[in-house]
């Protein structure tokens, strides 16, 4: 059986100390060469290494049954063959954990933002080596330079300070980059791990990385998280995101949008990529997302979202209750509850509050305020502006010529619009 | 108006104006030749800055860690960090000499700079601080106009600038090493793919980049130009003649010849010049730095969250002016220096900027095409050889 390697007795080893560690052939006693880096799989939740890649002129990889010990300052490679001499071919989820992680960028799950890789920690479990931690401090860099021992002597001593590690677990990791073509687990596990970072911090970390692993990481989101994230982006990375995606996946990353920000978007990309994508969405979503965009963006019309929640005048608090509870998911704001009479003409409105407090058997007709301020659809958005700053509303009805509700607007529709400025200030540091 | 011409703006610091006085008051009209191939130099590097900074997306100093590691990395932006602090000495040197040609004293004008340059960066917001930064660049008319005041003979001016006169002298060659070392410098590649970086553009509109950094380089030139006329009209009296020590000389000298506004247009546009240099050169390089170990950076965190960022800035400007302010700091002799400084590490740079845009994995289709390796390699074994020339020569 494998021998429990034992570098120094300890539980966590870093990878660099075992980079560059001299290789011997077990039976020969002979050197055959040199760590050069180390494999692991990523299925599993912390990465198992399963190999070795030992360079000398000639490339060898083992897969880790093979290796006897890694005792202090050595390693010791048992049963070599022949076809040991290969170079490394990533099957089933394999990196090799230098070339991937050192000196790399990776999301720090936990912080919500990008660091760069100085050294991995790995924990020793009977024969097995797992990745545990992703060190990013200063102990790591000194270690990496070969200066840790003298640096933190000389730290502790002088200003009696100690310079300790500063590493991130495992869990709180996304590797930028790097798992692009690994199956659907690990690319599960991730979707999870970014969807735990704030939207707005998300569209900070894409608009630093590079271009490649740009478009990789808005990837490997699921829909939702990518959606919210898209909406944060400035518009030029959104069409670049767009443009990288595959038809579907545009699609289903828009569905998850409000209606009013796809329209947005859609108006400023080119008309035969609109047709394309429109033509693919559910008919009433497309017909809808049509019919907004034939606004002109100086008006309402072009702000309103059209995820509103309307009920007849001839209902019950009760009902209503029920219709908000069924529709909350997809309406844009619920604490507004619109009512409509026969004609699809705008009435009268009631908050949540105002349902929550009254009998379930009490008409609506009843409680609804019918003194409603609104706007009509083709008014000028500065002046939608104005009406918010007035009168301090939160959402505001649309309706058109014949008094029929078309929309919402909420306050920040109306102040995204009226200050495009700010807009762009808050998105671009 | 991008990227490409700001950088090429900063180019024109202190130790820019100076090396372009020097040479036309020693060497005459005789070395305006060299402005064409230094153009073309100039565009070519820039060129393979922002298209790594276009197709990557990535900062210069984050692909040399990447590709090289941290040991490598390491050593080079020691190198990075301390010839730009030289460039920030000779800033300081530049805006000191030019005030006290107006009658202000180095104690003020120093501590009046870095009270200015830390508002300015740290209290003003990016895009508001760009805005000063463009319209700064219509100052350096003042050295156009400097120029045609000192009424040069145009027609020899023409015939020099067309006709290369090379002599294999010594303080000739060393003049042109200068006059390259300046005008192409380390700092400028990092600060130039990180604004490429940071201003988002993409592959589609790189014809337009393209056209800012010629645009960029050709200012450059023209100015250094107007420069070189300037001084040589007006105090070249002869090879081997050393009428003036400094920019701020030249100022001088020019006001019983050229007129006192000719006099206080050349001392205002070194202010100015030091001045713009000063607001991006440290900030720049705190940027290089903190990139390649992965600190937070930015101006709008706390000092808490970018700890480094922070403290590095507050280093490079605070020390700088410190070391400037010591009594009877020789001013030229710092500018030299930090020029010999540059012109060591710039061909380093160099090699790694062509190790990185010959990398398939890197670039991708846009790698160097065979015809810009032909022309970068060669060049940059020049560099190396007159670098190393200039060390020998100067010590």
């Amino acid at each position: 059986m494998v021998k429990i390697p034992s570098l120094q007795n300890k539980n966590f080893v870093f990878l660099s100390e075992i980079i560059g560690l001299p290789v011997y052939d077990q039976k020969t006693q002979k050197k055959i060469g040199k760590v050069h880096d180390l494999s692991a799989t990523t299925k599993e939740i912390y990465p198992r290494i399963t190999g070795m890649l030992v360079h000398d002129g000639k490339k060898y990889y083992f897969p880790w049954s093979k290796i006897a010990s890694i005792e202090y300052n050595v390693v010791v490679v048992k049963d070599i063959e022949e076809s040991d001499i290969k170079e490394f071919n990533p099957t089933d989820c394999d990196i090799l954990l230098k070339e991937t992680f050192w000196d790399k960028q990776i999301v720090n799950i936990s912080g919500s933002n990008l660091v760069r890789v100085n050294d991995i920690q790995l924990l020793r479990e009977n024969a097995n080596l797992w990745v545990a931690h992703v060190d990013i401090g200063f102990r790591g860099l000194l270690r990496r330079l070969g200066w840790e021992e003298v640096f933190c002597s000389v730290s502790e001593w002088l200003f009696a300070y100690k310079i300790v590690d500063n590493l991130i677990s495992w869990k709180f990791v996304h590797p930028i980059g790097a798992d692009a073509s690994c199956p659907p687990m690990k690319l599960q596990l991730s979707h999870e791990k970014l969807s735990e970072i704030h939207p707005v911090d998300l569209a900070e970390i894409l608009l630093d990385i590079g271009v490649n692993e740009r478009t990789t990481i808005f990837r490997s989101m699921n829909n939702v998280t990518a959606a919210k994230t898209l909406q944060e982006l400035p518009r030029k990375t959104q069409i670049e995101m767009l443009e990288a995606l595959e038809k579907e996946r545009v699609v289903n990353i828009l569905s998850e949008m409000p209606v009013d920000e796809t329209v947005d978007l859609l108006s400023e990309i080119s008309d035969k990529a609109q047709h394309s994508i429109l033509a693919n969405m559910k008919k009433e979503k497309a017909a809808e997302i049509r019919n907004l965009l034939t606004h002109s963006e100086k008006i309402a019309g072009a702000l309103m979202n059209t995820d509103f929640l309307a009920v007849p005048m001839g209902w019950t608090v009760e009902q209503t209750l029920s219709f908000v509870k069924e529709n909350s998911k997809t309406a844009e704001n619920i604490y507004y509850i619109y009512v409509k009479d026969d004609k699809e003409s705008l009435v009268g409105a009631m908050t949540i509050r105002q349902l929550f407090q009254n009998e379930p058997a009490r008409p609506i007709a009843e409680i609804m305020k019918k003194r409603l301020t609104k706007v009509r659809i083709d008014t000028d958005r500065k002046k939608v502006a104005v009406l918010f700053v007035k009168y301090n509303f939160n959402v505001l009805p649309v309706v058109d010529k014949q008094n029929k509700l078309k929309g919402i607007i909420t306050i920040k529709d109306a102040l995204e619009a009226a200050y495009p400025e700010i807009k762009e200030d808050a998105e671009v540091k | 108006m991008g990227p490409g011409i700001i950088t090429a703006n900063v180019d024109n610091d202190a130790g820019g104006i100076t090396t372009y006085s020097l040479c036309g008051a020693n060497f005459g009209y005789s070395m305006l030749w060299s402005l064409i191939p230094i153009t073309f130099l100039l565009v070519l590097v820039q060129e393979m800055c922002s298209r790594m900074g276009v197709v990557t997306g990535k900062g210069l100093a984050g692909l040399i860690r990447e590709k090289f590691g941290v040991k490598i990395t390491f050593y080079l932006m020691i190198a990075v960090l301390f010839s730009n602090f030289c460039v920030v000495l000779s800033e300081f040197s530049g805006i000191a000499s030019s005030m006290e040609l107006f009658g202000v004293n180095k104690y003020i004008s120093v501590l009046l700079a870095v009270v200015i340059v830390w508002s300015f960066v740290v209290k003003g917001s990016y895009k508001s601080v760009e805005k000063v930064f463009l319209t700064a660049c219509v100052f350096y008319i003042a050295y156009l106009v400097s120029g045609f005041m000192s009424k040069p003979n145009w027609g020899q001016v023409m015939k020099e600038f067309v006709g290369p006169d090379i002599r294999f002298e010594t303080s000739y060659l060393m003049m042109l090493v200068g006059v390259i070392g300046t005008t192409i410098t380390p700092w400028m590649q990092f600060y130039l793919q990180a604004s490429i970086v940071e201003k988002g553009i993409k592959i589609k509109d790189y014809a337009y980049s393209k056209l800012d950094i010629i645009a960029g380089s050709v200012m450059v030139n023209v100015v250094a130009f107007f420069i070189i006329v300037t001084c040589a009209t007006v105090l070249f009296k002869g090879v081997g003649l050393h009428p003036i020590q400094s920019a701020a000389d030249a100022a001088k000298a020019l006001v019983p010849v050229a007129g006192e506004y000719a006099g206080f247009l050349f001392a205002f546009g070194l202010l100015n010049a030091s001045l713009f240099a000063l607001t991006i050169l440290p900030l720049s390089t705190v940027f290089v730095v903190c990139e390649s170990f992965g600190w937070e950076i930015g101006l709008n965190k706390t000092f808490a969250e970018a700890p480094q960022f922070y403290g590095l800035y507050t280093f490079l400007l605070i020390f700088g002016a410190g070391i400037i302010l010591l009594p009877g700091i020789p001013f030229i002799k710092i500018m030299f220096f930090s020029q010999v400084i540059n012109g060591v590490v710039l061909p380093i740079v160099l090699i790694f900027l062509l190790l990185l845009i010959n990398d398939k994995k890197i670039m991708g289709e846009y790698k160097n095409t065979k015809l810009d390796n032909y022309i970068a390699w060669p060049l940059t074994i020049v560099t190396v050889i007159l670098s190393v020339l200039t060390i020998f020569t100067s010590f």
